[in-house]
């Protein structure tokens, strides 16, 4: 992503500037411009709340299908490869279950959280036994990865706070940076999270997760492609900052808008 | 030479039938390599050894919820330390998906309870006991029935036609019972112990029944068991030898009945889960005056588990057990003995690579047992292992007795 030219948002207290700091803004924000060469293209969202409506709106399939593999690096560079199936239903249910290695086959979770269901099962065949994962335990590490379970969730909008603190243009139009506050209510883990979302796509392409006012992880999502006719990023890798320590999902054999019933996104599919 | 026929007719019908009744046919291979080489503070070996794993699996029928799927699994074990090499059928099931019914047929481990590690519900397989604290369920031939009544109610019943005890503790681990010999005689020999385990008959079938209702939040079950004591009451009968003052004590391992009812059931509450599981063992004895039948019992458990933040999770729970105590000569009512163990576990996975486990059981009779543990992988389904034990506690406590029995077990294991 080509950086050329950057808007800055002043933090929200900051922002009743005098009319003299307004103009020379405005003027640093001309000279600037001009100077690289490229006058910041038109935004079409103009504060964090809009943009962020219009992430959550973004056309989504009603259910998807797909293998995933997932590959986990440490910080000598040796990895170590996982394989999933997962069936989802929008963001409000989903199923994930592993398929290889052989010494974690069967091993599955299942999330659902439609409002007036919020629960996460897990399910491991060696103790043939669906357990409940307890809330501060979507902190933990999702299967020996550098995503945890909250993670793997996602991120609903209507979970944070959202304050538009940077756009910047890039070569594919506009990229925001949105800084998300997790409300008290939802039980996450981080202080905070940093998005950086594309105009183009309104896919997260980079989100940093910050805990105890430090940056502890770093989420790239790439191999952004038209699928079943929506944009989905098909690549997601999470970097434990520090740790040096990378595990990167890929998604395939994508099936879209098929039906799946209710029994999918149940305890009996789970342990099947 | 008429066979040919009859065998050539079943192939075309087998072939004929083939494209429909396995066209949805899945299957794969799975299976296990270990070695395990254990050391005990004595200088003994407790297993130098190797396991070998192959499994079975497959499924018919359509993807989410298949007509039936099957299991089977050998293994072929051989331990110089334990002086054993053997090939066993482990699992082998099959099971129909009848709409909302689930029935399974075949040798099975089937799991019961909400706790971790001592569930007191969990009673309707054998279990190996060689080598003790450990004791690893086994399969057993079992029809188990599971219904799903709605999303978030269902019933299993289970029937288990043979019983089958769980192994011993090892020779080097078993406690022989004092053999007390009426006052005023003289034993003049003691017969080798004669086990009476049941044999298969209609009355001696097992059964369970649980009741498991889970709606959002928390989950709670109720079971009721028939069965067999999976380890044998022991008692001595006194055998006159024919001269007065003289008589010859035959002890016997008898496998009483059981009638178990239990509860068990998990709640999150923010950050914990707590977990709970009782159940009340009734036997034929209820005031303990019949050495030849195990006096009632009970055992409760309660823990929580929580994770603490870029740390371990945590297990903590107290395990209670009580047992009718025989009645005193006297005819006086018997009292009720009680023992209290807490166990804490913790967990930590340092890496994607890297698990680190601890527990510690301590029994309020002071004695205990540690077992640090660190597992490794190597590379996709290969883990390496190294887990120890420190046993502490006087004699005649739970564990004082194995306390010359602390060590290690290196292992070395490939999944496929």
């Amino acid at each position: 992503m080509t950086r050329r030219t950057r808007t800055v948002l002043a933090p929200a207290e900051a922002r009743q500037p005098s009319s003299l700091a307004r103009t020379l803004a405005a003027l640093l924000l001309v000279l600037a411009g001009g100077l690289l060469g490229a006058p910041a293209a038109a935004q079409a969202y103009a504060d964090a709340d809009e943009l962020m409506t219009a992430v959550d709106a973004r056309p989504q399939p009603t259910t998807l299908q797909a293998t995933m593999e997932m590959t986990l690096t440490n910080a000598s560079g040796q990895s170590l490869t996982r394989e999933m199936r997962t069936w989802a239903r929008s963001d409000e249910a989903r199923v994930m279950k592993f398929t290889a290695p052989a010494d974690i086959a069967g091993s599955g979770f299942l999330m659902i959280d439609d409002g007036a269901v919020d629960e996460t099962l897990v399910y491991l065949p060696a103790l043939d036994r669906v357990r409940r994962v307890a809330g501060g335990q979507r902190g933990e590490s999702f299967f020996g990865s550098d995503f945890s379970y909250e993670d793997v969730e996602g991120i609903d909008p209507d979970d944070y706070a959202h304050e538009l603190v940077e756009v910047w243009d890039a070569d594919g139009g506009p990229v925001y940076v949105v800084e998300s506050t997790p409300l008290p209510e939802a039980g996450f883990s981080y202080d905070r999270l940093v998005l950086e979302v594309p105009e183009a796509t309104l896919i997260p392409a980079r989100v940093t997760y910050y805990r105890d006012g430090e940056a502890v992880k770093e989420l790239t999502v790439s191999d952004v492609q038209e699928v079943g006719g929506y944009l989905l990023g098909l690549e997601r890798r999470m970097e434990t900052l520090g740790r040096d320590s990378f595990t990167v999902i890929r998604q395939r054999d994508l099936t879209l808008d098929e039906d799946l019933p209710n029994e999918v996104f149940s305890e009996r599919f789970l342990r099947r | 030479m008429r066979r040919v026929p009859i065998v050539a007719a079943l192939l075309m019908a087998v072939l004929a039938l083939a494209p429909t009744a396995f066209a949805q046919l899945r299957t794969d291979w799975s299976g296990r390599l270990e070695a395990r080489l254990g050391l005990e503070s004595t200088g003994a070996w407790t297993v130098a050894g190797a396991e070998a794993r192959l499994a079975l699996n497959g499924e018919v029928g359509s993807e989410f919820f298949p007509t039936a799927t099957f299991r089977a699994e050998l293994r072929a074990e051989a331990d110089a330390a334990g002086r054993l090499a053997e090939v066993r059928l482990d699992e082998a099931w099959g099971r129909l998906f009848l709409g909302e019914v689930e029935l399974t047929l075949g040798n099975q481990r089937l799991f019961w309870g909400s706790t971790d590690g001592v569930n007191p519900v969990d009673r309707l397989n054998p279990r190996d006991m060689t080598v003790p604290p450990d004791a690893e369920k086994l399969p057993v031939t079992m029809a188990h029935l599971r219904a799903w009544l709605d999303s978030d109610v269902n019933v299993e019943v289970a029937l288990i036609p043979v019983f089958v005890p769980s192994m011993p503790a090892g020779e080097d681990w078993r406690e022989e019972p004092a053999l007390t010999p009426p006052p005023g005689v003289t034993v003049t020999e003691v017969r080798p112990v004669r086990e009476e385990v049941p044999g298969p008959a209609l009355e001696n079938l097992q059964a369970g029944l649980r009741v498991q209702w889970r709606p959002v939040g928390f989950d709670l079950a109720a079971s009721y068991q028939y069965l067999f004591r999976d380890v044998p009451t022991r008692s001595a009968e006194v055998v006159p030898n024919g001269t007065p003052g003289e008589v010859a004590l035959q002890p016997v391992a008898r496998y009483d009945r059981l009638h178990v009812v239990g509860v068990d059931g998990s709640v999150t509450l923010g950050d914990v889960v707590l977990r709970g599981e009782a159940a009340y063992l009734f036997t034929s004895d209820p005031d303990g005056t019949d050495p030849a039948v195990g006096n009632p019992s009970f055992q409760v458990v309660v823990g929580a588990e929580t994770p603490i933040p870029d740390g371990p999770r945590l297990v903590a729970q107290a395990i209670l057990d009580g047992e009718t105590s025989d009645a005193p000569p006297s005819g006086a009512a018997g009292g009720i003995d009680v023992g209290l163990r807490t166990m804490l576990v913790a967990t930590y996975a340092a890496d994607a690579r890297t698990n680190l486990k601890g527990a510690w059981v301590h029994d309020f009779d002071g004695s205990g047992m540690l077992r640090p543990g660190v597992s490794y992988s190597f590379a996709d389904g290969i883990t390496g292992a190294l887990e120890g034990s420190v046993v502490y506690g006087p004699d005649g406590t739970r564990f004082g007795d194995w306390r010359e029995r602390s060590g290690a077990t290196a292992s070395l294991r490939m999944d496929f």
